[in-house]
């Protein structure tokens, strides 16, 4: 296992109260894999994320559980091996490349300031080469000429990429990248989901990718997370998932997919009926709970513990959740 | 709204500022009822007297009296207190005859020595049983500077609010057509306040009260103070109305009113600007002492309002606190004192309520 | 149906084929295509702004000019009276000879061209002095204070502004920003009235701004009188503005911390001393920058109220002086020359934030 994250707890401090973020989270990510992790917003997934690499806000608070890369934690890591481990061993790539760059700094001075840091003994040539390497790894147009272009004069997508090339500037074996289409055409879209694809089978290089489109990992991802509340529900190999979900909230979250054959005219979209819980007041019990067809009453009693049966998933009711799971009207 | 209230009740400084504003502009209302005597009323045998009032005295006990002083030193204005002689002030004494907001006619002081009261009767300036109540002092011409305070907060108060109305009225116009129809229309009125703010203000202000006649009278010069005021401050506000505007213009809900057909104007003023009421109250409030302390400054240079009006500018008028009159006559900076929890106030209240309203505030962190 | 837009219009094209070279120029020297356009457009404003001054002038009642007739008359070896009183129409035959009568365009057209031609601003009607030599004097005077002044306000709001913006939330960060509110609040002609009185009392500072002596007397102990005469007024116009211009910068780092890319930069692994002082601080010169546009008209003219109390010899108030005095010459003077200076800072402003940021030189792709 490259990176394990254990039952973790996070919340936040702020003026209307404690924010229960991420209220136990497990997941697992072997190399040379892209894990997926899917949940709906406000389900805690990008603060599990901000969270690998010790990126919360002073308000941040880790209340329990662990997230190990190789074996170590990394809340025993010292400032001077967080620095190297930030970038060094895992990178993260955010949803919104524009707001994403010092907006002064030419994109060339952002490469050479990421390689400067991880490989200080560089000349300006190599700096040149390598950087002009990683645009050209991430397929953008005329790099040699663009490396002193500022960020307010590339596209989005373009953008995009330009942050994938900087986040390998450092050599990471890790590249999480948190809803980094979700801001993009759907176009573009594509063209980075390859380009992921494509970094995993060349660089060996393994990947976290967040987002709330179900349909759009299950096409790259080996292995699926899906978190509600700030729980993960279930996580296992995508086929499994997608094929067999354990849990009822997967079950909705197929169902309310269009697949090919229907359409809205000839029946309604399924939806989840009700709200996500308020994260200021988490209820005891299950956090699915109000708005699922199979609840019980002792799901309301606790959080449903983490059981094995099949792959990993928080639900108390067994077996696989099926069709027959009723399409709500 | 409650939630408004609350969170304000729950800053002790809004609370402070809030309640020190409310008093001075209920005294600023009240003010031929608060005062002893008339800003006018002189008293020519009590040139810079010093504040007389105290509480209590080994020959009438507690309560609010007055001791008499007497002049030992007529070059230098230099008064001795006369052991045991002591007169009481009352409460809600009969004075001098006012007319309340210059209609309603009483003669109810809040308090005073003149019980009975005759003027021009042979006790009047004489002493006795009419010795004056000086709280803050007296003047060059013995004209007791509470009084003169108080009726001076009326033009300096008020000049806040008019003045701010003036000018974010124009901010407002210009800023909001600016910011709606964009293109030519946004270009001259850019160019127009870019030319009004390179207008040096201060310098402008004396250019033009050098230029414009001096034989104004007080409520014309207060109309004219408070515009050019008013046209020196206008384009910082239009400026960020024109972006509020700008910004605001793109929501579907003006879409809707435009295609419902609304005439434009309606729209900009209707639906656009009180989206923004909320950076509106905080420049209100933030822009008041602006103009007070203009009129100050003018007042104190000699340009602004003079006698017989009043005004706290004029109170510390230059050629009162020269160094001389502060170093023997320190009462005379008392209206510097209401001038600084004035402002004080309103840029306290300004600063929370501009906490208040800033969405990220409330979901701040609390480290 | 569609109308043709001006630019394919037959005029239109015609316009087009003369701005095209400005349109390459302004491609290929984007920055010096700035400057010029800003300085164009200045020369332009302070054109109107004199009309607009000679316009208001003309607006005033008839005493003041008749005062000034009047004092040139006594001059005048033709038209002199010993008794001071003249006839209407001697007063009316002078003032033509003045060109008083003439409409105000046409008297301002004069005054330019004796200002730009003959680079005479005129005399004082008070002093007589040549108003050139008397705004001169003044004008370094004025620069001197404002500049040491801003300079020390400038480099340390920077410094506690950065230094608050990092102790966010901490007791002692309270405390600052309640005291820089307090300052920003306090009125700044009282503190000066106060810090006069202070000096006078105490003795410990001069009470005038101005060392008593000329220059060439002394210089090295007038630079030493100097100091010690201005600290004072220095301290009160530094206390008045600190509580704004630190608040603004610390609020303005605290913006900046919370953008994106900072996280990202974090997320690269680079130190918070890095991110600190080579990113957000960078990034909140721009809008300092922005905002202080009117910091270089206060470098001329800022220091209006401390000139008049503390009696310092700067331009301010001379201003002062020459309204009081009814010195039509002087004011008229004064108030294009700090026109025209106050629009050459903004000027330098705007051209040093299109330095400083590249969105402003290159624009949108």
């Amino acid at each position: 296992m490259l990176l394990e994250i254990e039952d973790l707890h996070i919340s936040f401090a702020t003026e209307r109260g404690r924010l229960y973020a991420v209220r136990g989270a497990d997941m697992v990510l072997e190399e040379g894999e892209i894990l997926g992790i899917v949940g709906e917003s406000g389900s805690g997934k990008s603060v599990t994320a901000h969270s690998i690499l010790r990126l919360l806000p002073s308000n941040g608070i880790y209340s329990g559980g662990d997230i190990r890369y190789n074996d170590r934690s990394i809340f025993s890591l010292s400032t001077q091996e967080l620095r190297k481990f930030r970038g060094g061993e895992i990178s993260i790539i955010f949803q919104e490349p524009g707001r994403s760059f010092d907006p002064i700094y030419s994109i060339g001075r952002t490469m050479a300031e990421t390689l400067l840091l991880h490989e200080p003994d560089l000349t300006e040539d190599e700096i040149r080469e390598r950087s002009v390497a990683l645009l050209q790894e991430t397929n953008v147009p005329h790099p040699a000429d663009r490396l002193s272009n500022f960020p307010h004069q590339f596209s989005g997508g373009l953008l995009q990429r330009i942050m994938i090339a900087v986040s390998l500037a450092s050599n990471p074996r890790v590249l999480i990248a948190d809803e980094p289409t979700t801001a993009l055409d759907v176009t573009i879209q594509a063209g980075i989901m390859d380009l992921l694809l494509r970094l995993k089978q060349e660089r060996n290089l393994s990947i976290v990718f967040i987002t709330h489109n179900l349909a759009l990992i299950s096409t790259i991802a080996d292995r699926i997370a899906v978190m509600y509340a700030g729980l993960v529900l279930e996580q296992g190999p995508t086929r499994e998932v997608l094929d067999a979900p354990r849990h009822p909230y997967t079950r909705a979250l197929l169902n309310s997919l269009l697949t090919f054959g229907h359409h809205y005219t000839t029946e309604r979209l399924s939806v989840i009926p009700g709200t996500v819980p308020d994260p200021y007041r988490p209820e005891p019990g299950c956090p699915f709970a109000p708005r699922c067809p199979l609840v019980t009453e002792e799901c309301r009693k606790a959080v449903p513990p983490l059981v094995q049966e099949g792959h990993p998933h928080r639900c108390i009711l067994p077996g696989v959740k099926g069709e027959d799971y009723a399409r709500v009207r | 709204m409650k939630k408004f209230l609350r969170r304000l009740a729950r800053r002790p400084v809004a609370g402070i500022s809030v309640t020190i504003l409310l008093i001075l502009y209920l005294s600023m209302a009240f003010a031929e009822f608060l005062a002893p005597y008339k800003p006018t009323t002189v008293f020519r045998d009590h040139a810079f007297h010093p504040p007389n009032i105290t509480f209590y005295s080994h020959t009438l006990g507690f309560g609010p009296q007055v001791q008499k002083r007497v002049l030992v030193d007529r070059l230098n204005w230099k008064y001795v207190r006369v052991r045991g002689e002591y007169v009481r002030v009352h409460l809600f004494v009969h004075g001098p005859e006012y007319k309340m907001w210059g209609v309603i006619p009483s003669d109810l002081h809040l308090f005073g020595t003149t019980q009975p009261y005759v003027e021009g009767s042979a006790g009047w300036d004489k002493g006795g049983r009419t010795y004056p109540v000086y709280l803050f002092g007296a003047d060059n011409l013995g004209r007791d500077l509470f009084s003169r305070i108080l009726y001076g907060s009326r033009i300096s108060l008020t000049i806040g609010f008019v003045g701010i109305a003036i000018s974010l009225t124009l901010a407002i116009i210009f800023g909001g057509l600016a910011g709606y129809y964009g293109g030519t229309v946004d270009w001259i009125i850019m160019r127009l306040s870019e030319f009004f703010i390179l207008i040096p203000g201060l310098y402008m202000i004396l250019f033009l009260r050098s230029v414009l006649s001096r034989d104004l009278d007080p409520g014309q010069s207060f109309m004219l103070i408070t515009v050019i005021l008013s046209f020196v401050g206008w384009p910082g506000s239009a400026r960020l109305v024109r972006g509020m505007v700008h910004s605001i213009k793109r929501e579907d809900f003006i879409t809707a009113a435009q295609l419902q057909g609304i005439p434009t104007l309606a729209i900009i003023f209707r639906q656009i600007i009180p989206q923004m009421s909320s950076i509106l109250i905080v420049s209100i409030t933030l822009g008041i002492p602006g103009f007070i302390l203009g009129e100050t400054v003018l007042s104190y240079l000699g340009l602004g309002i003079v006698d017989p009006a009043v005004s706290w500018g004029s109170l510390i008028n230059r050629e009162i606190t020269s160094l001389s009159n502060l170093r023997n006559f320190p009462w005379f900076l008392y209206p510097g004192l209401f001038l600084l929890i004035t402002t004080l106030s309103f840029n306290f209240l300004g600063d929370l309520l501009r906490d208040i309203f800033d969405p990220y505030f409330r979901d701040r962190k609390v480290t | 149906m569609r109308s043709i837009p001006f630019s394919e219009t037959p005029p239109g094209r015609a316009l087009r084929r003369f701005a095209r070279p400005v349109f390459l120029f302004k491609a290929k020297h984007p920055l010096s295509a700035f400057i010029v356009s800003r300085v164009t457009s200045m020369f332009a404003m302070l054109f109107v702004l004199g009309f607009a001054v000679f316009g208001l002038m003309s607006l005033s009642p008839g005493d003041i000019v008749d005062n000034y007739v009047r004092s040139q008359m006594l001059n005048s070896a033709e038209f002199r009276q010993n008794d001071n009183v003249y006839s209407e129409d001697a007063i009316a035959e002078f003032k033509a000879r003045l060109g008083l009568d003439d409409p105000f365009y046409v008297q301002y057209f004069h005054w330019l061209h004796q200002v730009l031609v003959e680079h005479d601003l005129g005399r004082s009607l008070i002093s007589r002095a040549p108003i050139l030599f008397l705004i001169r004097d003044r004008m370094v005077n004025s620069l001197i204070l404002n500049l040491i002044s801003l300079v020390f306000l400038t480099v340390i709001s920077f410094a506690l502004g950065i230094y608050f913006s990092s102790k966010v939330g901490t007791r002692v960060d309270y405390a600052a920003t309640f005291i820089a509110l307090f300052l920003h609040a306090f009125p700044g002609i009282l503190l000066l009235i106060l810090l006069q009185l202070f000096a006078a009392v105490s003795g410990w500072f001069p009470i005038t701004a101005y060392p008593g002596f000329p220059a060439s007397e002394a210089p090295g102990k007038f630079a030493f009188s100097y100091l010690y005469h201005i600290a004072l007024p220095l301290i009160g116009a530094f206390l008045s503005g600190i509580g704004g211009t630190m608040r603004m910068i610390r609020a303005t780092m605290l913006d900046q911390l919370g953008q994106p890319y900072i996280t990202s930069l974090r997320a690269r692994g680079i130190s918070e001393r890095r991110i600190y002082f080579a990113h957000a601080f960078r990034n909140t010169l721009n809008p300092f920058i922005t905002s202080s546009a009117n910091l270089f008209a206060s470098l001329f003219s800022g220091s209006l109220i401390l000139e008049i109390v503390f009696s310092y010899p700067g331009i301010g108030r001379l201003m002062y002086e020459a309204v009081r005095q009814e010195d039509i010459n002087l004011v008229l003077a004064n108030i294009m020359f700090i026109s025209f200076l106050i629009l050459l800072g903004m000027v330098v402003a705007d051209i040093l934030l299109a330095v400083v940021d590249p969105r402003i030189r290159y624009g949108r792709k």
